[in-house]
C-alpha cells in the first residue's frame, strides 16, 4: 500500500509493523511527530504496544533497557539534545547488550539554538556501541527501521535509525507501506533467549567485573559489533529478496570512471545523485558514494569502492572541533590500508552545518574546488563559511 | 578473533550466576560470636540452684508437668519451697531494674501445687545400689538427702525421733505458712519412692550410733539444732516464759499452749515473728521486743510487714534487764540501746544507754536461737563455732559420716536445709563410688563461685540448650531491655490481716493459672537462649541458623564477618563475642 | 522454641531466604539486612532493578550473586524509568504477577534519580520503589546527599561546616504524586517491615517505601549498634514507622511507648560527634515539630 508519509510517518510506520510492544515517548523537535504518530496508532488500536511518556530522553531510552530486559520488542525516538542526553544510557545499553532501536532525527546542538539538520548529534553517539544506519528519503526510512530491529536482535546492540531534520521527517513522499503479515515474515516475533529477568532463572545482570574480565566483556562487543558488518548485508539481501528495495552499507554512483568521487551520507546522497548527473552533463567526470552506516564502519566496502580512485571529496554535516569532519576522518582512517598506489587524495568539506542547504550548485563548488586541487589542504574546507 | 590470547565469558554481558555462597567472607572476621549459657542471678542465688528461667519459660508456655519435673531436679519440695522460701533470688531478680522482680515464689508455689494436685510422682533410677544408707532426722536437709540417694538406687532409712516426718516443717512452721496437708503430699510422694521410715527412733537413744555405723555404709546427720538458749537477767526462771520452738511444737501438735493475754517476744528473727503472729491468733496482745532496728532485723522483711498487719507490736533498741512479778511473769524491766558502728554493713554493737522503762506482760516467748546439742551426736564429731565441722560435701573428717541442716555451717533456713541435704547425698554417692570429694569434684554441677549445686542448669538441655556454660552471672546490662515491654508484677492475694490473725489457714491465696503464666512470661530468662530467633532475624549475612540438633541457632563461621549485631540483639544476654585469631 | 514474653513475636517471619551469603557488604550492614528481609516480606516472583548504590557491589563481583531473584543493575538516575519498562515489558509478556521492586539509594532516590522517580509516580507506575536510605553517598565514601540530615558530618560537609540544611521531606514529595501506598520502615522492626512490603506487594500501582538503612562506616558508630541506632531513629520519633494509603490515610504502625530524647541516637554515631547540647536541643525541637504535623494526620485518620 502506498502512502505519502512524511519521514517520521515513516518512522513510526516501521516500529508499528515491527510489532514493538514498549514505545518510550519524550517531544522534542524535529522528533515529536513521531512519537504523536505511534501515540495515535495505539489509541487507534493499530499498534499492540505500551506507551509510556517518560519525562526525559535519559528516561526514555532506560525505560526501552527495562522493557527488553523484560523481553520485549522496545522503542524510542529523538532528536539533537535529547540524543545527547541520552548519551549515558546508550552506552549501558550496549553494555547491557540489550537489541533497543532508536531513531534519532538529526538536529543541530545548542547553543545556539537550532532545530535544523545536522549530524553532530548521531556522530557524538560514535563509541556508544550503537549501530548507526543514515536514510536517504522515506521509504529507506520506513524500510531501515524494520531492519533495524532485525540487525539489533541478530547481534544484541541497539541499533540507531537516522534521519535528517526536516528534509526527511517533515517532508512527505509517497512510501510503499509493506503488509504487516510480510513484515513478520521478515521479523518474526522477538526471542529475547535468556537474555531477560526471568524469576525462575533468577540472574544478576551487569554484575561489579574487575578488569580481569572487564576488557573480556568489552571485547564481545566489539566481536558482534564486527559481525554486524555482515549481518547487515544479509539483512539488506533478504529484505530486498522479500520487498524489491535493495540498500548497501555503501552505494556507489557512476564512480567507475570517477576523477572526484563525492562521499555523503543521508539525504545529502540524493542530492549528489543529481548533482553528478549534471556534473556528468557538462562532461564532467563525477561520482558518488553513499555510505549508509557509520557504526559499524563498512571500511572494506569503502576501500574497494575508492580503490584507485583519483580524488575523493567527503562532506561532513558535522564536526568534531579540533579534527573535523567525522565521516572524513573514518575514510581516511579506511583508505590508510591501501596501498600508495591505490589510495586516492582525500578532500574534506564541512557544509550545511544547522540546515543549512547542500545543493547542487553547493556540490558543484566542491567537486570544482577538488577537481582544480593538486594536493590537499591541511584542514577541511568549511564551505560557504562567510569572512573566513 | 584478533589479538585474544584468554577464554572470553560465554554470555554477552556480566550475567552472574555463581552463588556468592563461594565467597567465604568469615575471613573478614576478628571476632566471633558464640553462644553461652550464662548464669541467671536467681539461679545464682539460690540455694537449691534450681533453673529458674526454665520453669519460668515452661511455666508461660503452660508447660507445668515439664516445669515441675525441672524443679524437682534440684528442689523435692516446691510446693514447700513455694510457701517458705524467703526467695533471696526476687532480690537479685534484673527485672527489678526494668519494673519489678518476678514473683518466682507464687510461680513456683502453683507449680509445687500442680505436682500435687497432678499426683505427679518421680522415678527412681532403675540402676540399683547394693549400698544402705541411715539418714539420721526427717527434716528438710534429711528428706532430701534421701530423695536423692533413693533417686539414685540406694537403699534408705531414715531415723527419726519424732512420730511423723518433716522436722521444722512439720513443728517448727505454723499451718498458716505451711499448711499440713502440702507438707504430707510431699513427703508421701517420696514414701513412694521406697524410703524405709524409722520414725519415733531416736539414734543415739533407742539405736546406738555405733550400730549404724556397723549396718550402713553411709550415714546422713541432720537432727537439727535443738538445745535452747537463754538470757542471763533476773527473774528469768519464772513460770510463764516459754521457748520458741517448744511454743510452736505445742501448737503444730495441735495442742493449747499456756498463753496469757499480754506476750512479750524477745528476738528479731523468724521464729520469733511466727511466735508473735501465732499468739496473735490465739487473741494475745503481742509485742516483739528487738535490740536493733526495725532494718537490721534478720527476719524476712514480707514477715515483719504481715505480722505488723495481724496487730503485732514491735519495740526496737530495747535489752530486757528483769523480768518481774512474784512466781509468774508480770511484766518486763526494759533498758534502751543505742547502736555503736552501725552502717548499712554492720548490724552495730549495741551499748547500754542507762535509760529503763516498763512493759506489763504475762508471758515472755524467748526466741533468741538454738544451738547443736552436742550430746544427741556421735562423739568422733568435730566441731567449729559451734556447729559441725564438715568437709566440702557435708562430710564428717575422714568417716562414712555426712552432716546437713541446722547442725552445719549454714544459713537455718528450710531452703538451705535442702541444699545441703544435696550436697550431703552427692558427697555420699561419691564416697561410695570411691571418687574424690576435693572443693573442685562439684564444679560441674556448681554455678560459677556459688556452691550451690544446680543440676538442672548443669545437667539438663530442657528447656533451652546449654552451651559454653559461663561462670559469668548476667546483670540487667547484659540485655537487651526493649524486647521486654513493661508490665506490673503479679499481685499476691493474701487474706486481709483481721480475718488471718483469727485463723491457721494459709495467709496466701493460690493464685490462678492465669496469673502464673502471665507473670512468668516476664520471666526475662536470662542468659539462656529461648529460640526467640533475634539472631538468626537481624544477621545481613546469612549465617545464623537453626542448629540441625535443635540445640538452638549456630552461626556459620564461613560467612559470618563478626559484626556482631547477633549479641547486641540477643535480649537475654546468651551470645557473646569473642576475639580471635584464626 | 519461642519464647512468649518478646515484644516481637518472630514466628510469622517467613523462613524462605531469597540471598545467599558471601555478599560483600560491611560488617554490620543495615542495608544488606533491609533486603533480606524485604525480599521475605516479597515473596516470589520478584524482580529487582538497582542504580548505582552500596547495593552495586553488595551482591558481589562478576560471576558471583547473592541473589536468588533476577536482578538487573541499572545507571544512577534511572530506576524510575527502567521499572516502568521492565514492568511494561511483562505486562505485555502476560507476566503482569512479577513484581517489579526498584530499589535504590538515598542518592539514587532524593537526587539524582528523583526525576524519573518522579514521573513514575506521576503515571502512577504499578511498581515498587524501595529507597535504602543510609543518609549519605556511602558508596563513593560517605559524601552528602538530599537525605543527609542536618548537622551531620560527610566527607563533603566537614565538621567544621557541617550540612546546614535538613532532610528532604522525601515521603511529602511523594505523597504529593498521590501514591495509592506509602510506607517507613526499617530493619529495626522486621515483622514491620515485612508486613509493609507484603502489603505493599497486593496493591496496584506506585508503592514507595522509605527505608532507614544504617550504615556503620558512614555513621560512624560501632558494627554491633546498626539496629540499635535504627530501633532509635523510630523511638526518638526521628524516623516514625508509618504508612500512608492513597496518599491521605496516615497510620502510624509503631507508637513507641516512651519516646527517646535525640541525644540518645545523635550520640551514638560519630558523625554527629562534633554537635553541641545546643545544637542537640535545636534538633530535638526540629524533630518535634516534624512528628507533631505528622501526629495530626496519624490523629486525623484515627478520629476519622
Amino acid at each position: 500500500m502506498k502512502k505519502v508519509l512524511t519521514g517520521n510517518q515513516a518512522v513510526a510506520y516501521g516500529a508499528m509493523l515491527s510489532d514493538v510492544k514498549v514505545v518510550a515517548a519524550y517531544p522534542i523537535t524535529p522528533q515529536t511527530t513521531i512519537i504523536e504518530t505511534l501515540a495515535d496508532m495505539q489509541a487507534e488500536g493499530i499498534g499492540d504496544f505500551d506507551y509510556i511518556r517518560v519525562e526525559s530522553e535519559h528516561s526514555a531510552l532506560s525505560v526501552c533497557i527495562g522493557a527488553s530486559m523484560g523481553g520485549v520488542r522496545a522503542f524510542t525516538a529523538t532528536s539533537g539534545q535529547g540524543l545527547f542526553l541520552m548519551h549515558e544510557m546508550l552506552h549501558y545499553a550496549t553494555g547491557a547488550r540489550v537489541p533497543v532501536v532508536l531513531a534519532n532525527v538529526n538536529r543541530a546542538p545548542a547553543l545556539p539554538w537550532n532545530i535544523w539538520s545536522d549530524q553532530t548529534d548521531s556522530i557524538s553517539q560514535r563509541d556508544t556501541g550503537c549501530i548507526q544506519l543514515y536514510c536517504e528519503g522515506n521509504q529507506e526510512v520506513l524500510d531501515t527501521t524494520i531492519m533495524a530491529f532485525k540487525i539489533a536482535e541478530t547481534v544484541r546492540l541497539p541499533a540507531m535509525v537516522i534521519l535528517d531534520a526536516f528534509w526527511l521527517s517533515h517532508t512527505s513522499e509517497p512510501v510503499d507501506i509493506p503488509e504487516k503479515e510480510a513484515v513478520q515474515k521478515f521479523l518474526p516475533s522477538f526471542d529475547p533467549g535468556d537474555m531477560w529477568l526471568d524469576p525462575e532463572n533468577p540472574r544478576t545482570f551487569g554484575s561489579v567485573s574487575m578488569s580481569d574480565v572487564y576488557m573480556e566483556f568489552r571485547w564481545l562487543i566489539q566481536r558482534d559489533m564486527e559481525r554486524a558488518k555482515g549481518v547487515i548485508s544479509e539483512t539488506h539481501t533478504e529484505f530486498g529478496n522479500l520487498f524489491g528495495r535493495n540498500y548497501h552499507q555503501v552505494e556507489g554512483y557512476l564512480t567507475d570512471d570517477a576523477e572526484v568521487v563525492i562521499v555523503c551520507s543521508g539525504t545529502v546522497a540524493s542530492t549528489g545523485r543529481v548533482a553528478v548527473e549534471v556534473l556528468r552533463s557538462e562532461g564532467k567526470k563525477a561520482g558518488m558514494l553513499k555510505v549508509k552506516t557509520l557504526r559499524p564502519f563498512p571500511s572494506d566496502e569503502v576501500k574497494n569502492a575508492l580503490r584507485d580512485k583519483e580524488k575523493v571529496a567527503v562532506i561532513d554535516r558535522n564536526f568534531s572541533p579540533g579534527a573535523q569532519g567525522v565521516w572524513a576522518q573514518e575514510i581516511r582512517s579506511a583508505l590508510y590500508e591501501l596501498a600508495d598506489s591505490e589510495r586516492p587524495l582525500l578532500y574534506g568539506y564541512i557544509a550545511g552545518l544547522g540546515g543549512r542547504d547542500i545543493n547542487i550548485g553547493t556540490i558543484r563548488d566542491i567537486y570544482e574546488r577538488t577537481s582544480q586541487s593538486e594536493t590537499p589542504e591541511d584542514a577541511d574546507i568549511w564551505v560557504g563559511v562567510k569572512y573566513v | 578473533m584478533k589479538h585474544i590470547d584468554q577464554k572470553v565469558p560465554t554470555t554477552l554481558c556480566a550475567i552472574s550466576t555463581t552463588s556468592s555462597a563461594v565467597n567465604k567472607t568469615g575471613s573478614w572476621r576478628f571476632s566471633r560470636p558464640v553462644f553461652i549459657d550464662s548464669i541467671p542471678p536467681c539461679s545464682y542465688e539460690c540455694p537449691a540452684g534450681e533453673d529458674v528461667a526454665g520453669f519460668m519459660y515452661l511455666a508461660a508456655n503452660g508447660r507445668f508437668e515439664e516445669a515441675w519435673r525441672l524443679i524437682i531436679k534440684d528442689n523435692p519440695f516446691p510446693a514447700i519451697t513455694g510457701r517458705v522460701c524467703f526467695h533471696g533470688c526476687e532480690a537479685k531478680c534484673n527485672r527489678a531494674e526494668h519494673d519489678e522482680a518476678v514473683s518466682i515464689n507464687s510461680v513456683e508455689r502453683y507449680i509445687g501445687d500442680y505436682g500435687l494436685n497432678h499426683g505427679l510422682t518421680v522415678n527412681n533410677n532403675s540402676a540399683k545400689r547394693g549400698e544402705k544408707v541411715a539418714i539420721v532426722g526427717a527434716g528438710p536437709a534429711g528428706l532430701t538427702a534421701s530423695y536423692y540417694l533413693r533417686l539414685w538406687g540406694y537403699h534408705v532409712t531414715i531415723f527419726d525421733s519424732s512420730a511423723l516426718p518433716g522436722g521444722l516443717m512439720r513443728y517448727g512452721i505454723p499451718s498458716y505458712r505451711l499448711p499440713k496437708e502440702i507438707l504430707d503430699g510431699e513427703i508421701s510422694r517420696l514414701r513412694q519412692m521406697g524410703l524405709n521410715f524409722k520414725m519415733g527412733t531416736t539414734v543415739g537413744k533407742d539405736i546406738s550410733w555405733n550400730k549404724i555405723d556397723r549396718q550402713f555404709d553411709a550415714v546422713f546427720v541432720a537432727i537439727g539444732a535443738h538445745r535452747e538458749a537463754t538470757l542471763k537477767v533476773k527473774g528469768i526462771e519464772k513460770k510463764g516464759i516459754l521457748n520458741a520452738l517448744r511454743f510452736l511444737r505445742e501448737v503444730n501438735l495441735g495442742r493449747q499452749p499456756v498463753l496469757g493475754k499480754r506476750v512479750a517476744v524477745i528476738g528479731g528473727g523468724n521464729s520469733a515473728i511466727d511466735c508473735a503472729r501465732v499468739s496473735r491468733r490465739f487473741d494475745a496482745n503481742v509485742t516483739i521486743i528487738y535490740r536493733r532496728r526495725e532494718a537490721k532485723m534478720p527476719a524476712n522483711a514480707e514477715e515483719i510487714k504481715m505480722a505488723r498487719e495481724e496487730g503485732v507490736q514491735f519495740l526496737f533498741q530495747a535489752v530486757p534487764l528483769e523480768v518481774c512479778g512474784n512466781e509468774t511473769v508480770a511484766g518486763l524491766r526494759l533498758q534502751k540501746v543505742a547502736l555503736k558502728n552501725a552502717n548499712s554493713s554492720d548490724r552495730g554493737q549495741p551499748v547500754p544507754t542507762g535509760e529503763t522503762f516498763y512493759i506489763d506482760c504475762d508471758t515472755l516467748i524467748l526466741a533468741i536461737g538454738e544451738d547443736v546439742n552436742k550430746e544427741d551426736l556421735p562423739r568422733h564429731i568435730t566441731y567449729k563455732r559451734n556447729r559441725v565441722e564438715t568437709g566440702h560435701m557435708g562430710r564428717i573428717g575422714d568417716s562414712k559420716f555426712f552432716a546437713g541442716g541446722d547442725i552445719i555451717d549454714t544459713p537455718r533456713t528450710v531452703t538451705h536445709a535442702i541444699a545441703s541435704g544435696k550436697r550431703g547425698a552427692v558427697g555420699i554417692d561419691r564416697f561410695l563410688a570411691g571418687l574424690p570429694l576435693g572443693k573442685s569434684s562439684l564444679d560441674p554441677y556448681r554455678l560459677g563461685d556459688s556452691e550451690n549445686i544446680s543440676f538442672s542448669l548443669t545437667t539438663s538441655t530442657v528447656p533451652f540448650p546449654k552451651r559454653n556454660r559461663t561462670r559469668e552471672v548476667v546483670n540487667y546490662s547484659n540485655l537487651n531491655p526493649f524486647y521486654f515491654d513493661r508490665r506490673p508484677r503479679m499481685k499476691t492475694g493474701i487474706i486481709p490481716a483481721e480475718e488471718r490473725a483469727r485463723s491457721f489457714q494459709d495467709v496466701v491465696i493460690s493464685p490462678i493459672e492465669e496469673e502464673v503464666t502471665t507473670e512468668a512470661r516476664r520471666c526475662f530468662n536470662c542468659g539462656s537462649c529461648t529460640g526467640c530467633g533475634n539472631c538468626y532475624l537481624f544477621c545481613p549475612d546469612l549465617c545464623v541458623k537453626n542448629d540441625p540438633d535443635g540445640n538452638g541457632y549456630t552461626v556459620d563461621m564461613d560467612y559470618c564477618k563478626g559484626c556482631g549485631i547477633c549479641v547486641q540483639e540477643c535480649p537475654r544476654g546468651a551470645i557473646k563475642m569473642e576475639f580471635v585469631r584464626e | 522454641m519461642y519464647s512468649l514474653n518478646q515484644r516481637f513475636d518472630n514466628r510469622d517471619i517467613p523462613e524462605e531466604e531469597y540471598m545467599t551469603p558471601g555478599h560483600v557488604a560491611c560488617a554490620g550492614c543495615g542495608a544488606a539486612l533491609s533486603m533480606r528481609l524485604a525480599l521475605k516480606g516479597l515473596g516470589m516472583p520478584t524482580a529487582l532493578v538497582i542504580p548505582a548504590s552500596c547495593w552495586t557491589v553488595i551482591p558481589g563481583l562478576w560471576p558471583m550473586t547473592s541473589m536468588k531473584v533476577p536482578l538487573f543493575h541499572t545507571a544512577f538516575e534511572a530506576t524510575g524509568a527502567t521499572i516502568s519498562g521492565l514492568k511494561a515489558a511483562y505486562r505485555k509478556r502476560g507476566m503482569d504477577n512479577i513484581c517489579v521492586v526498584g530499589w535504590a539509594g538515598d542518592g539514587g532516590t532524593f537526587d539524582i534519580g528523583i526525576q524519573a522517580l518522579s514521573a513514575a509516580a506521576e503515571r502512577n507506575e504499578d511498581v515498587i520503589y524501595v529507597c535504602y536510605d543510609n543518609e549519605a553517598y556511602m558508596n563513593t565514601g560517605i559524601q552528602r546527599s538530599g537525605g543527609t540530615p542536618i548537622g551531620a558530618w560527610t566527607s563533603t560537609t566537614p565538621a567544621k561546616n557541617p550540612k546546614a540544611v535538613p532532610k528532604k521531606d522525601i515521603e511529602e514529595i511523594m505523597l504529593a504524586h498521590r501514591i495509592p501506598y506509602l510506607a517507613t520502615a526499617t530493619a529495626a522492626y522486621p515483622g514491620d517491615l515485612i508486613a509493609k512490603f507484603k502489603k505493599a506487594r497486593t496493591i496496584k500501582g506506585m508503592r514507595f517505601i522509605h527505608l532507614l538503612s544504617a550504615c556503620p562506616a558512614g555513621w560512624k558508630m560501632p558494627e554491633n549498634l546498626s539496629v540499635e541506632v535504627m530501633r532509635l531513629a523510630v523511638l526518638s520519633n526521628i524516623f516514625p514507622l508509618y504508612e500512608v494509603e492513597n496518599s491521605e490515610i496516615y497510620r502510624q504502625t509503631i507508637i513507641p511507648e516512651e519516646i527517646v530524647p535525640v541525644e540518645r541516637y545523635v550520640r551514638l554515631q560519630g558523625r554527629f560527634r562534633h554537635l553541641s547540647d545546643h545544637d542537640i536541643a535545636r534538633y530535638q525541637e526540629m524533630i518535634d515539630q516534624r512528628f507533631e504535623r505528622l501526629k495530626e494526620r496519624f490523629d486525623k485518620t484515627a478520629n476519622a
